[in-house]
């Protein structure tokens, strides 16, 4: 499916167009927390300078606090002043290893600072000694100009300030690298911003150019699909309109041949049987009549007359009967097969009524009564009809159930039928024998067989020649009436194409 | 038999109607019988236009035998005129015909025909059908009045 390729290009744009730029922007902020931890790294670090400095200068104040005290002691000897000194003295050392600790980091300075506290150790012990005599008063006025007090406090302070210069420079170069670090970082977050966004922006356009392409495209495709849809539903519509204007057509054309072919059977059983009635009527009037009047040639071809003019009425009537259950519709019902039986027994002549037994029950079946006795009375008349010349007729009639249908069985005890002509034997006008023998019309098992057919049935025989035949004759059982009824309607309307595919 | 128990036999088939009459008259049936040879004359016959308006010569009938295949109007349509008509429609009528087709038999009984009959090839039952329509319509049968209406 062409619809599925779609989609999935369609999820695979959707994913690159929300994915690829969130990708690119997390990309970016992970650059720019790497930029901005060292810029704080790099404020830290110039802090932490300004920090060595303010404490740097503390100490210094604390030196000058001592030197100041000591020699204001030694001019006065009031031991007020020395209270500076010991103060200084006092805080130095933790001062110290305050400085000590931030300098881990710089061992040149930190070497300095060594110098300094040793220097500076150096300096109280000689102060000590100096404020002892001053105390003993003793020769102290050597001491008084502290020359050489000054000259250590001098060298002191020069180191002093020799480590504050380094650590300013050492400060301003961290400041200088903080503020080109802040600086560089603006310009890349500019920088990478544009281009993020123009990278993300051209992306975006890709991708939505492409799905909307494929979305015109799929879009196309079904349009296309539907045009193509509606052309074929009017094709398949204008084909059916046509099938039907043509089944019409078929159908008005089957009617009036219908039509005409009853119109015919009409004519024929009232035209046609008008004259033969006629010859029959007549012949009889002039034997009735005028017989006296005839020798016996004469009453012979009179006899002729008639005996033609009969077989043509029968073959006429047959006839008739048998296009009559063509075009009858029939509607089936239930028909006790015992009274169909009792009715063709009944119909036969007299004298032949006794040659047929019927074993009895027999059971009711789907049928319809005058062509179920049209069946019967063709089968007896035929089981009856042909015997070996001398012979008595001794016709059986019973019936058994199989699954689906009733079989009726007319047993009779006459020529029988060689299997050459046992399918034959149904058809119309087919004889095997000549008229003076059996006389006949031929068309009695045709009826026999065509009447079953519009019972939804069938009928065949068994015969074992010279001993008799058996024909039978399939009927659906009276419990199958409701469902063949309907079948029998359908049938009835499917009669026409029904026949035309016969033909 | 006097003039008031007439047959009217609507025939077109000359032989027939030969037949029909040696058989009434084999039959011993001295009713008069009248015949016309289509419906429409049928229709004039009983209507008693200008060539039957002598009803001395041409009676209105007891009795009509009705073919039902004829020309120019046929049986069943001469029969359904008759039922129309208020001062006919008493008429007894049998159908007298060579057909056996269940649909004229049932539309001849639908239109009001009093018997059906299918017309013997045997002599002898004819002259069996005259006898026994003698007795039963002519003789038997109470008329209807005719002729007035209501």
């Amino acid at each position: 499916m062409p619809l599925t390729r779609e989609t999935t290009r369609f999820r695979r744009t959707l994913l690159g167009s929300v994915f690829i730029p969130i990708l690119l922007m997390a990309m970016l902020a992970g650059v720019f927390l790497r930029q901005i931890g060292s810029l704080l790294a790099l404020n830290g670090w110039v802090d932490h300078t300004d920090q060595v400095i303010a404490e740097a200068h503390y100490l210094q104040t604390l030196l000058i606090d001592q030197e100041t005290g000591l020699r204001g002691y030694l001019v006065t000897g009031t031991s007020e002043f020395l209270e500076p000194f010991v103060k200084g003295e006092r805080a130095f050392p933790g001062e110290v290893d305050r400085i000590e600790v931030l300098l881990r980091d710089n061992p040149a300075q930190f070497q300095t600072l060594r110098e300094i506290a040793t220097l500076a150790a150096a300096w109280s012990r000689y102060a000590h000694h100096v404020i002892t005599l001053r105390q003993q008063g003793g020769a102290y006025q050597e001491y008084r100009l502290n020359r050489e007090g000054k000259a250590r406090m001098d060298t002191l302070r020069a180191l002093m300030a020799a480590f504050l210069t380094r650590e300013q420079e050492l400060r301003d170069t961290r400041a200088d690298a903080a503020s080109r670090a802040s600086r560089s970082v603006t310009e890349t977050a500019l920088v990478a911003t544009l281009l993020l966004g123009s990278a993300a922006g051209v992306i975006l356009r890709r991708e939505i150019l492409a799905l909307s392409h494929s979305f015109r495209s799929a879009l196309d495709q079904r349009q296309a699909a539907a045009t193509e849809n509606a052309r074929l539903f009017q094709e398949i519509s204008r084909y059916a309109e046509e099938l039907e204007e043509r089944v019409r057509a078929r159908t008005a054309a089957l009617e009036s041949r219908n039509e005409e072919l009853q119109a015919f059977s009409y004519t024929v059983s009232h035209d046609l049987r008008a004259p033969i009635r006629a010859v029959e009527g007549f012949s009889q009037a002039l034997e009735e009549d005028y017989g006296d009047r005839l020798d016996g040639e004469g009453r012979e071809f009179i006899n002729s007359i008639r005996i033609a003019s009969r077989r043509m009425d029968r073959l006429i009537e047959d006839l008739l009967a048998y296009s009559r259950l063509a075009q009858t519709e029939l509607t089936l019902g239930p028909v006790s097969l015992e009274r169909v039986l009792e009715e063709a027994v009944a119909a036969l002549p007299p004298e032949q009524r006794e040659a047929v037994h019927v074993e009895r029950p027999l059971p009711e079946v789907a049928g319809h009564f005058t062509t179920l006795l049209q069946i019967a009375g063709n089968l007896l008349a035929n089981a009856i009809k042909f015997v070996h010349p001398g012979a008595t007729p001794r016709v059986r009639v019973w019936a058994e159930r199989s699954t689906g249908f009733i079989r009726l069985w007319v047993e009779d005890n006459g020529i029988g039928i060689e299997p050459a002509h046992q399918e034959r034997i149904f058809r119309v006008f087919e004889r095997l024998h000549g008229i003076e023998t059996y006389p006949g019309t031929g068309v009695g098992l045709a009826i026999v067989r065509r009447a079953a057919e519009r019972l939804q049935g069938h009928a065949g025989l068994e015969s074992d020649p010279p001993h008799g035949s058996r024909f039978w004759v399939d009927l659906q059982p009276a419990e199958a009436v409701q469902g063949i009824t309907g079948l029998a309607r359908e049938h009835a309307n499917d009669d026409l194409p029904a026949k035309r595919r016969a033909a | 038999m006097s003039q008031e128990h007439s047959i009217l036999l609507v025939e077109d088939d000359p032989f027939d109607v030969r037949l029909i009459r040696r058989a009434f008259r084999k039959a011993g049936v001295d009713a008069p019988l009248h015949t016309v040879a289509d419906g429409e004359e049928a229709v004039r016959y009983l209507q008693g236009e200008v060539a039957y308006a002598d009803r001395a010569r041409y009676p209105l009938p007891h009795l009509i035998l009705l073919d039902l295949k004829l020309p120019r109007k046929s049986g069943l349509e001469v029969l359904e005129w008759l039922k129309r008509e208020e001062s006919l429609r008493r008429l007894p009528v049998v159908v007298l015909t060579s057909s056996r087709e269940n649909t004229d038999v049932s539309r001849a009984y639908d239109l009001g025909a009093n018997s059906y009959l299918v017309k013997p090839v045997d002599p002898a039952s004819l002259e069996a059908i005259a006898q026994t329509l003698n007795l039963y319509w002519l003789r038997l049968n109470e008329h209807p009045e005719v002729g007035r209406g209501r």
